[in-house]
């Protein structure tokens, strides 16, 4: 496995996970 | 190799204009629409002007032409914009609304009680997104002129007079409309056809592991430039921040029929944005596979569509390409023209009549068409680098008010000038270092680290922020303008139920943990 590609993905990986995550949070207590 | 797509080219140019024509048929008498589309855009517009601005010359042919001649990752860590796209989705754009305004400059203005600062922030405005379109227009340019053969000067004109025409006829309304056609376009020509097709006639994704022999720099963060991470980190942070606050893209917000018509646009721009930028650097990385002599990056996307491909796959990719340009240059035409006509001009001689501010916005438009040609003839290598020192302008000057102004009352308007000039200040002294020592405007090399002037400039900009604000106090018309906003409490739309969009954002994490298992995939296959 390469690390280097490895690592791009999980910074996109992390963003999906955030956005989605708050998103919902949001979304849940009526923030938005 | 001038491919015989000319005739099938114009043609299609010439329908989609007059399809354009008879859309804005009976829109010119509302200056509503015309402005901000009286704030009815559903998700799918929001995606589309939103994904279609975002996705320009640059990141469709610039930065996927460093994943050819530097490195696959080296070009992909340059689309930090994805981070500033998830900030607006999730608070810049949703508190911005409750201001009520037209432009980000008006935002300004009302925040802080001064009509000064909003035409400064029109100026900084104005200059910026100028520079970037007219970088814009010359990427275009040379585009067209590699496809269809045309001198460089003839492509120019092309292009200004139909991103002008689209601007001059529709609107907001309608230059979302044509964001929204042409961003199914880019997706669908682009990402799913084209670049699909080029990774295929490459060998697919298992032949990565004859670069991964040959040039396993290629494959490393820093690319062959073996560039220092701090650089790349800033690459990373310039986009995020950059495209974060650029007016540009901000504006968008306004248009938004309601906060969860927005969220769930950007949610869907977001996956679509995500899956173009790997697609198409992927294509262009797997371009190095099938001809690894070209001289420029910036070659190697028309190359591929008119050599490496079938023809109609080709004719698919040149009109995702000119479509990914055209539809950043029109938004972008717009907002200067609406900036220097309603904050500007606005400034000088007040006059609310929306007609009248419409009328100078069109004048505006023909204007900056006219200095955007004339500005790209000569094709100045200065003016590029100019438009990219933009976005990180936007991202020093905007970027630390917005985290922080949009959500306290205690910054005050001093703070915020104060910040405002320490960033770009700081900025543009960055930038301007290197050509005392002999190099290029911009280059990052001689800073600690190779970390970018953007990252400088924001955190002084931050503590600038920080230190007046202890030091002054707001004034009342600056709290009551804030809490006035901040009272301001949107219903939740009924048409999107929580359910609905709790769906959504659980798609988004689907949508994310597919791509994931597809990058775990590609990494095997990146080793020799």
């Amino acid at each position: 496995m390469n690390t280097t590609v490895i690592g791009m993905g999980l910074l996109y990986l992390a963003q999906f996970l955030f956005f989605g995550i708050v998103a919902i949070y949001m979304i849940k207590n009526h923030k938005i | 190799m001038t491919f015989s797509i000319i005739p099938v080219f114009t043609i299609v140019l010439l329908v989609g204009l007059c399809v354009y024509t008879w859309i804005t048929r009976d829109k010119d008498d509302n200056a509503g629409d015309y402005n901000n589309m009286d704030r009815s855009a559903t998700w799918l517009y929001l995606a589309g002007t939103y994904t279609a601005t975002l996705v320009s010359a640059v990141g469709m042919v610039g930065l996927p032409g460093q994943s050819y001649t530097t490195g696959y990752m080296y070009g992909l860590a340059n689309w930090g914009s994805t981070i500033g796209l998830m900030l607006s989705a999730l608070f810049f754009g949703p508190q911005i609304r409750k201001f009520g305004k037209t432009t980000v400059a008006e935002f300004f203005q009302f925040r802080f009680d001064s009509k000064a600062f909003r035409l400064i922030v029109a100026i900084i405005t104005v200059l910026g997104t100028g520079a970037y379109f007219v970088s814009q227009t010359i990427g275009a340019a040379v585009i067209l002129e590699t496809i269809v053969g045309i001198p460089f000067n003839t492509t120019v004109i092309i292009v200004v007079v139909i991103v002008a025409y689209l601007a001059l006829v529709g609107g907001a309304k309608t230059v979302t409309v044509t964001d929204t056609i042409l961003f199914c376009v880019i997706a669908v020509a682009l990402g799913v056809v084209f670049a699909p097709t080029v990774i295929g006639v490459a060998g697919g994704l298992p032949a990565m592991k004859i670069l991964a022999g040959t040039t396993p720099e290629f494959l490393k963060l820093g690319g062959l430039a073996n560039a220092p991470f701090g650089t790349m980190v800033g690459f990373i942070m310039l986009w995020a921040l950059g495209i974060g606050a650029a007016p540009v893209n901000l504006s968008r917000a306004f248009l938004a029929k309601s906060n969860r018509e927005w969220l769930k646009g950007m949610m869907v721009a977001f996956c679509v944005t995500v899956f173009m930028i790997w697609s198409v650097h992927s294509a262009a990385a797997y371009g190095r596979l099938i001809n690894p002599d070209l001289t420029s990056g910036s070659q190697v996307m028309p190359w591929l569509a008119l050599n490496a491909v079938p023809k109609a796959i080709g004719l698919a990719g040149v009109l995702g390409l000119v479509a990914a340009c055209v539809s950043t240059a029109d938004t972008q035409l717009l907002v200067i023209a609406q900036s220097s006509a309603l904050d500007i001009w606005g400034h000088i001689k007040p006059d609310l009549d929306a007609k009248v501010a419409q009328k100078r916005t069109r004048i505006m438009v023909a204007i900056f068409a006219v200095v955007g040609a004339i500005l790209s003839l000569g094709n100045s290598t200065f003016v590029v680098a100019f438009g990219n020192f933009g976005s990180s302008v936007f991202a020093a000057a905007f970027f630390p008010i917005l985290t922080t102004a949009l959500f306290n009352k205690r910054v005050t308007k001093a703070a915020a000038m104060v910040s405002m000039i320490v960033g770009i200040a700081c900025d543009f002294v960055l930038h301007v270092i290197p050509m005392t020592m002999g190099m290029a405007w911009g280059t990052v090399s001689y800073l600690p680290y190779g970390i970018h002037p953007v990252i400088w400039s924001t955190a002084a900009a931050y503590i600038a922020l920080f230190v007046v604000t202890a030091l002054t106090k707001p004034t009342k018309q600056e709290i009551a303008a804030f809490d006035h906003a901040m009272a301001v409490q949107e219903p939740i739309d009924p048409n999107l139920s929580d359910s609905h969009m709790i769906k959504i954002a659980v798609g988004l994490l689907v949508f994310g943990a597919i791509f994931f298992a597809f990058v775990l995939y590609l990494s095997t296959c990146c080793v020799a």
